[in-house]
């Protein structure tokens, strides 16, 4: 009896780290959130356009139109992979940023009206509990005839290698002080 | 930076429970602090970078750091076993501290 509790304790503690579905994980101590502030750099080149961001989760993450100083600001849920498109003043119906039928919404950023200038952008990042970043700056030179691609998710940063040499070469030292021991 | 930081501190840290623990041959204690961290201490940095849960690895760390003590100080399990405990929980709440203030 004891021998099944103990076990069934143990599989649950195992488990228990991955059972998270939708609630917020729990702050983790080694790491921070630090906010990111994308920026258009040149917004005033394009005086007859509006630009609107927006994600792609109807009802999650509304249009939103972008300040004239080029901030891309807002909150947006989680899962949104938010974009940014320019459409024509002439084009562009205000209606769209309040239309509840997310199937016109939708379909409206994916008509010829609608250009996607910027994709997947993000507002937060994850760094170490040392860093000193306290927010990331991205300033964007959009163009009507390429799509900016989205920021590299992760850099490549070659100091990763020491992570995986170091334990390699101490194993080895280890091997060797255990073999040497034995004769 | 941070994670020579981290991995001296844990050494140092460790170093020290293992000092309190045996209170002899100071210079080999450092020594095989420095060995079992060098295994452990990166692969743990290397892993969250994955967004593994911080508990769920240091309790891996926890286990592979008995072993390691097991063999390097020939000590039996359960010895092993508190003494992986107290350094692990050492630097594990010296290093949340330490986050907090830094």
């Amino acid at each position: 009896m004891r021998k099944s509790i103990l076990i069934i304790g143990i599989i649950l503690l195992a488990i228990l780290p991955f059972v998270s579905a939708d609630i917020p994980s729990p702050p983790n101590p080694t790491v921070k959130d630090i906010p990111i502030e994308n920026h258009i750099s040149n917004m005033d080149d394009f005086p007859e356009y509006v630009f609107v961001v927006y994600g792609d989760i109807p009802g999650m993450c509304s249009p939103k139109i972008i300040d004239e100083d080029g901030s891309v600001s807002g909150s947006f849920y989680k899962f949104c992979v938010i974009s940014v498109y320019a459409v024509k003043k002439s084009d562009f119906d205000s209606s769209i940023l309040t239309n509840n039928d997310y199937s016109q919404v939708q379909e409206y950023f994916n008509s010829s009206k609608a250009v996607k200038v910027i994709e997947n952008l993000d507002f937060s990042k994850t760094v170490s509990i040392t860093s000193t970043e306290d927010k990331v700056v991205n300033s964007y030179n959009i163009s009507l005839n390429s799509l900016v691609p989205p920021e590299p998710k992760i850099k490549r940063d070659y100091k990763i290698y020491l992570y995986l040499i170091i334990p390699i070469v101490a194993i080895l030292i280890v091997v060797v002080i255990l073999s040497k021991r034995r004769k | 930076m941070n994670l020579i930081f981290a991995w001296i501190l844990t050494i140092i840290i460790e170093w020290g429970v293992f000092c309190l623990f045996f209170r002899k041959d100071y210079l080999k204690l450092i020594g095989y602090s420095i060995l079992i961290n060098s295994i452990t201490n990166p692969l743990l940095n290397f892993l969250l970078l994955f967004g593994i849960n911080i508990i769920l690895l240091e309790f891996l760390v926890f286990a592979v750091e008995i072993f390691l003590i097991k063999l390097l100080f020939d000590l039996r399990w359960k010895t092993s076993a508190i003494l992986s405990f107290c350094a692990n929980l050492s630097s594990f709440l010296i290093g949340i501290a330490l986050g907090r203030f830094i």
